[in-house]
């Protein structure tokens, strides 16, 4: 029940951005799950690196301490001059993402097309 | 009354002797099992079993045994030696060692003192004047024994061990009645000589009899003697006394009382064999096993022992250490006071299960001009960092509240001053004031789920301000609302959001339902006990603050508006259009309404809209430059003293 599961980064071709890294992560994503979280956003950020895409389309449930780890990367993408999108379309999560405004620090889409559009537009 | 006042008389006795013996109940049931072991050892043969028995083998050989003493009498009935056709030999209780020879004419008596026992000095076979035949009628002293020889009688005592022991041997009145002209043998009682000849172990036949047991022997010259009779023991071994071992031979009567219980009085060991009852009989060969027993009980006695003092020790850390816990906690979620400022108040916290305690907090305090401040937050992280951060905002919002700032320009100040430099960790808090006169809650939410009313209208939730941390503007939404007698608003935490139940998180319908479920006055404490009670697992940390009106209304109640503070960035935005859309502002009027702002923003940094909801659906907008945060009045006389 409490499975939580992150994927190696991938790298997507697209034809305005280029290439660009997803990381995958779904299941429970709380505060025993953030850490390994963490380590693979951190690994994705990189100076001159390709946009980031974080897939929580898996996820059913996060907490607080994601919720920073999401917050914290998107900001470092920011000040590395890249951007960062967020996948997720659980209702229960985007409730949460809309309690503490994360659209405010980062793009949330519901499917990876639109994410890469957001992207591009950003990019 | 007297029964429990008996009970509980006993009870303290027993506390005050388990606290004077400092050790734990299973340390006494070693000690007792050591105890019982210990008797074993020292225990006589069986208990129960007679003290005076006899025994006979063959014809020629009678024992009497009392308890473990034993004296046998036999009669030689070999000629071959042509000495001592009659022995009588003891053997003491208590050491295997100890054992004596008489021998008479033809009757030996063998005596000899066990090992371990004081006598000064063994007698040395060979050595003395009782050699046969040439001093038949002198006394051997030997070993320091006296050893009177009457006539053919010799005595003789041998100490198994010359450098050690405690008792001397003294085999009193030891007399036979036959008397022969055989000189006396001088032989090591340790191998009885070669013309004595001992039923040793002959005797199998033991029964009960009284002390004064009369045995009979016979001797080999067909002549019936009456050699010896020994009611009790021959032999006094191990006597504390310190005498010298002295061994009396006498022609004379057969009958003799002989206190040869003293053998077994005298040592204390034995009398505590004695004392305690043992079920089965002790056999010899089981004494070693009892001793390995003994020892392996002690050794875990031992164990316990210490084991039990690492656990108090250990207990009193950790009651030292729940003491700081509830210190540092009290930092966090304080007593709050019953009422305050015309509110009732509760709240109540319980920390999460598992690794991720710590991160909430809340307060609810007196402001100047007697309004009340109410805050209650979340720290994202747990652990020390997250006890840290989360003091860290609750007393830098209460310090902004009792400056004199409104919630939301308390959050926004707040919000600018602890950013993150990871921009990781961050905290939700929502905080409010109230004020009795209009009967007014003011709250702003930076990231914190707005609370749920009871009896009231329900708050907007939409266009919530970010939490503090995250390096962004916050503060920006505000809400007002006049409380009725009957309404009570429950600030929380997310922890009780997010607790598991069998059909998934608990989510705000869940606690919402829980909450009506209270009553008409729900209190804190109650709804974390109904959240705990409905769910599986409670993974995070929870808080409740429930606050109501203590006094009857004195203004209308029912006032409802709704504020967003905007600048460009969120005009330029659709936050400032979704904010209104969601409070049910018309198309028409929400257009309207923004290029006022877009004016109002030209002119200074930002705007505010204030929507009345009050008479919803008829909704009214206000739009007004947003004023510089309102100072209190210590703000200000704080600014004047400093020259500000």
């Amino acid at each position: 029940m409490r499975s939580f599961y992150v994927l190696d980064e991938e790298v997507v071709l697209n034809e305005s951005l280029g290439r660009v890294t997803v990381v995958r992560a779904g299941g429970e994503i709380d505060y025993a799950a953030s850490p390994h979280l963490r380590e693979r956003l951190s690994a994705a950020v990189k100076p001159d690196g390709p946009p980031l895409i974080i897939d929580l389309l898996g996820a059913t449930f996060i907490d607080s301490t994601a919720i920073g780890v999401l917050v914290a990367t998107a900001t470092r993408m920011r000040e590395l001059g890249s951007a960062t999108a967020i996948l997720c379309a659980d209702p229960q999560i985007l409730k949460i993402f809309q309690i503490v405004s994360l659209e405010d620090i980062v793009d949330v889409c519901e499917s990876r097309e639109q994410a890469l559009e957001s992207l591009a537009s950003i990019v | 009354m007297r029964e429990a006042r008996q009970d509980e008389q006993r009870l303290q006795v027993s506390r005050g002797l388990a606290l004077a013996l400092r050790v734990s109940a299973g340390s006494r049931r070693y000690i007792a099992v050591a105890l019982v072991a210990l008797a074993g050892i020292c225990a006589p043969g069986a208990q129960g079993a007679p003290l005076i028995s006899t025994s006979r083998s063959q014809g020629s050989s009678i024992g009497v045994s009392l308890g473990k003493t034993k004296i046998e009498a036999s009669v030689n009935g070999s000629q071959s030696q042509g000495s001592s056709p009659i022995s009588v030999s003891a053997s003491s209780p208590l050491a295997s060692k100890a054992e004596a020879s008489i021998t008479v004419g033809p009757v030996e008596a063998n005596v000899s003192a066990p090992e371990g026992s004081s006598t000064p000095a063994p007698s040395t076979p060979g050595t003395g004047p009782q050699t046969p035949g040439t001093e038949p009628q002198k006394t051997s002293t030997a070993a320091g024994v006296n050893a009177p020889v009457l006539g053919p009688v010799s005595v003789k005592v041998n100490a198994g061990s010359p450098s050690s022991g405690s008792g001397p041997v003294a085999a009193k009145d030891a007399d036979t009645k036959s008397q022969s002209p055989t000189p006396a043998t001088n032989t090591p009682a340790s191998s009885h000589g070669p013309s004595t000849r001992q039923a040793s172990g002959g005797g199998s036949a033991s029964t009960a009899g009284p002390k004064h047991h009369r045995t009979r022997t016979r001797s080999s010259a067909k002549k019936t003697n009456k050699a010896a009779v020994l009611p009790s023991s021959l032999v006094k071994a191990t006597a504390s006394s310190g005498k010298p071992a002295s061994v009396q031979a006498a022609a004379s009567h057969s009958a003799q009382h002989l206190k040869g219980h003293k053998s077994a009085s005298s040592d204390p060991l034995s009398a505590l064999g004695r004392q305690i009852p043992l079920g089965l009989p002790v056999p010899d060969w089981s004494r070693p096993i009892i001793l390995v027993l003994l020892l392996l009980t002690l050794a875990f006695g031992l164990r316990a022992f210490l084991s039990t003092r690492r656990a108090r020790r250990a207990e009193r850390a950790q009651s030292a250490l729940v003491n700081d816990i509830n210190v540092m906690q009290s930092a966090l979620v304080p007593d709050v006071p019953a009422t305050l400022g015309g509110l009732s108040i509760s709240a109540a916290y319980r920390p999460a299960e598992g690794p991720a305690a710590g991160g909430d907090f809340y307060d609810v305090f007196a402001l100047a001009d007697g309004r009340v401040a109410i805050i209650l937050g979340d720290v994202s992280g747990h652990g020390h960092q997250a006890l840290n951060q989360a003091a860290l905002t609750r007393y830098t919002l209460r310090a902004y509240l009792e400056a004199g700032l409104e919630p939301g320009a308390a959050l926004a100040l707040a919000g600018e001053v602890m950013s993150d430099p990871d921009f990781e960790h961050f905290a939700t808090v929502i905080a409010g004031i109230y004020d009795e006169r209009p009967g007014q809650l003011t709250y702003a939410s930076a990231g914190h789920p707005h609370p749920l009313m009871l009896g009231g209208p329900q708050a907007l939730g939409e266009c919530a301000a970010p939490p503090l941390g995250w390096g962004v503007p916050t503060g920006q939404r505000q809400t007002v609302l006049t409380l009725s007698a009957h309404e009570y608003v429950c600030f929380f935490s997310d922890g009780l959001l997010e607790a598991r139940t069998q059909t998934g998180l608990l989510g705000r319908d869940g606690l919402e339902s829980l909450l009506r479920g209270l009553g008409e006055r729900p209190r804190a404490p109650e709804l974390l006990a109904a959240v705990q009670d409905s769910a599986t697992l409670l993974a995070d940390d929870m808080a409740a603050c429930v606050i109501g009106r203590a006094t009857p209304l004195t203004a209308p109640g029912g006032e409802h508006f709704e504020e967003l503070e905007v600048d460009r960035a969120a005009l330029d935005g659709d936050s400032a259009e979704r904010f209104l859309e969601a409070c049910g502002v018309s198309k028409h009027q929400r257009e309207a309404t923004l290029v006022q702002a877009r004016a109002l923003v030209g002119r200074s940094t930002s705007a505010r809209l204030r929507v009345d909801m009050t008479h919803s659906p008829d909704i009214e907008v206000l739009c007004r430059a947003a004023n510089p945060p309102e100072l209190g009045e210590r703000t200000r006389a704080l600014r004047a003293a400093i020259g500000a």
